[in-house]
């Protein structure tokens, strides 16, 4: 059902003013061009992500304007800005709350890695110590082009999810968990560290 | 013009026989010099420094924390001494211990007379079961958030505020991260170019290099 | 032959159900093939914050309050009326 029409086939029916599609093709086109991401903003990464929104930049042109302030109807997170210690067991359960499909960026060095704030003692080193992160925007802060990239990007990874099979996406699969444990507020750190499911830092070789 | 510190000294301790206060220099260009107040007396003072008719210093515009680890001074005195029988003067260091201890510092201003800042300061006896002030927050409103925030990160407990509980980091949190002896727990991750403090966090997390043999061409 | 007047009705109330039922139906059928549903304690919860909600939901307001509310009302009611 969802095998691949053959692109040659495909062009000359086209030609011949006949358009077909397969189900796999009509899905992904459907939701890459209605992504609506959830409305939160946590630093100055946030004032970009505004001005991406505003009609200078319009994101509406790639159909993600529609920012609900609700997690239930959101299908991005975006993550702009610095994630403070204490906030972070609300992204994970905001991002627990999103309904499947869902995909995350992370807008700048801060919820990258921490960014300038790294050696805080209350900053979050990375958002993708807790949930699995799709497109990483690099930028103190990314400009606006940045982050319509990004959003192609993530637009282009929705295109090529499968259907079945497999290799079929991460929603699909009954199997991939779809909610995150929610770290707990320790005595000295949060509790644990980092979720070694999705955080797998690179070792050192020698 | 405001007065010079010692002249508010002077008042103050007119009004108030007995009031310890001392002046603080401070040697940097900007010559802030500050009074600092015993804890005892703290509140009475700074309701002195709010409703006297010449000061009227009716605005805290900041309050703020300062950690002193125990330091060791070195001072060179002369001694007299018997050397070969005779009596000279010799130069010697002597090695003073300063303990410890944590200060609160307030900038006061007067919106009345438009005039400031003066700046108070106060001490805790020591920085571990001493680390007590007497809260101003009843004389300055604006002291009470400031106060939360030098509880929450240096850990001095303010007695007679309203409600001291952490504000910026969560409640079961333990220790005070802005003092000066404050170790973050270890989360080093990889990185491609760590450098000064963080070079340092990576080097105690980088497996053993192999032996010199291991490494030679057979 | 004149149609039944009230044919058009009827074929009104089948467009206007037909259409929300269709994509519900949609849907439904989606889900049994493709979409697994995925539920979970913080999926399902109540509250949508992202601060877990403390307490009861079912709390006892004070009587007192709807009694200020009324007055409250009554208040504004009596003058928007004095003021027309
Ligand atoms: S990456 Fe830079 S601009 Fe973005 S939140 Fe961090 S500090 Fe601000």
């Amino acid at each position: 059902m969802s095998e691949q029409i053959d692109e040659r086939l495909r062009t000359e029916l086209q030609r011949q003013g006949v358009w077909v599609t397969s189900m796999q093709d009509l899905y992904n086109w459907g939701r890459k061009n209605s992504i609506w991401p959830l409305q939160f903003g946590l630093a100055c990464c946030a004032i970009e992500m505004i001005a991406t929104a505003a009609s200078r930049y319009d994101i509406a042109r790639f159909g993600g304007e529609i920012f609900r302030p609700s997690p239930r109807q959101a299908d991005l997170m975006i993550v702009a800005g610095t994630v403070t210690k204490k906030m972070a067991p609300q992204i994970v359960r905001l991002y627990n709350q999103m309904a499947d499909p869902k995909y995350v960026i992370a807008m700048g060095a801060c919820a990258i890695s921490g960014g300038p704030f790294k050696q805080g003692y209350n900053v979050l080193k990375g958002i993708d110590r807790y949930i699995p992160v799709d497109v990483y925007i690099p930028g103190c802060p990314p400009r606006p082009e940045a982050l319509l990239h990004a959003f192609m990007e993530l637009q282009s990874k929705i295109d090529s999810q499968k259907l079945t099979g497999a290799h079929k996406a991460v929603h699909l699969d009954p199997k991939q968990p779809s909610e995150f444990p929610v770290p707990t507020f320790g005595k000295h750190d949060l509790e644990p560290p980092g979720n070694p499911v999705v955080f797998q830092p690179p070792k050192i070789e020698r | 013009m405001m007065e010079s510190l010692e002249e508010i000294k002077a008042r103050i301790q007119a009004a108030a026989p007995g009031v310890k206060i001392d002046i603080v220099a401070n040697g940097s260009p900007s010559q802030q010099h500050s009074l600092l107040i015993d804890n005892e007396h703290a509140v009475g003072i700074a309701k002195f420094l709010r409703v006297d008719p010449a000061l009227r210093l009716d605005f805290c515009s900041n309050a703020t924390g300062v950690d002193w680890l125990d330091r060791t001074v070195k001072k060179t005195v002369k001694v007299k001494k018997l050397v070969d029988g005779e009596e000279k003067e010799v130069n010697e260091t002597i090695e003073g211990k300063i303990p410890g201890y944590l200060e609160a510092v307030y900038h006061l201003y007067s919106i009345t007379h438009k005039h400031g800042p003066v700046i108070i300061r106060m001490r805790t006896a020591d920085r571990t079961d001493g680390a007590r002030l007497p809260s101003l927050t009843p004389i300055w409103r604006s002291a009470e958030f400031q106060e939360r925030e030098i509880f929450d990160l240096y850990g001095v407990r303010f007695d007679g505020h309203p409600d001291l509980r952490r504000i910026l980091m969560w409640d079961e949190f333990q220790d005070y991260p802005m003092r000066k002896d404050y170790r973050e727990p270890d989360d080093y991750e990889w990185e491609p170019t760590p450098h000064d403090e963080v070079l340092e966090k990576a080097k105690q997390h980088y497996p053993p290099r192999p032996a010199e043999e291991e490494l030679k061409p057979s | 032959m004149t149609p039944n007047p009230y044919l058009f009705i009827v074929i009104f109330v089948g467009v206007a159900l037909a259409f929300p039922l269709i994509p519900l139906a949609l849907a439904w059928i989606w889900r049994r093939i493709f979409q697994p549903s995925k539920p979970g304690p913080d999926k399902t919860s109540t509250y949508e914050c992202g601060v877990e909600s403390i307490g009861d939901a079912q709390i006892q307001f004070h009587s007192q309050y709807y009694l200020y509310a009324i007055i409250l009302l009554l208040k504004r009611f009596a003058g928007g009326l004095k003021r027309k």
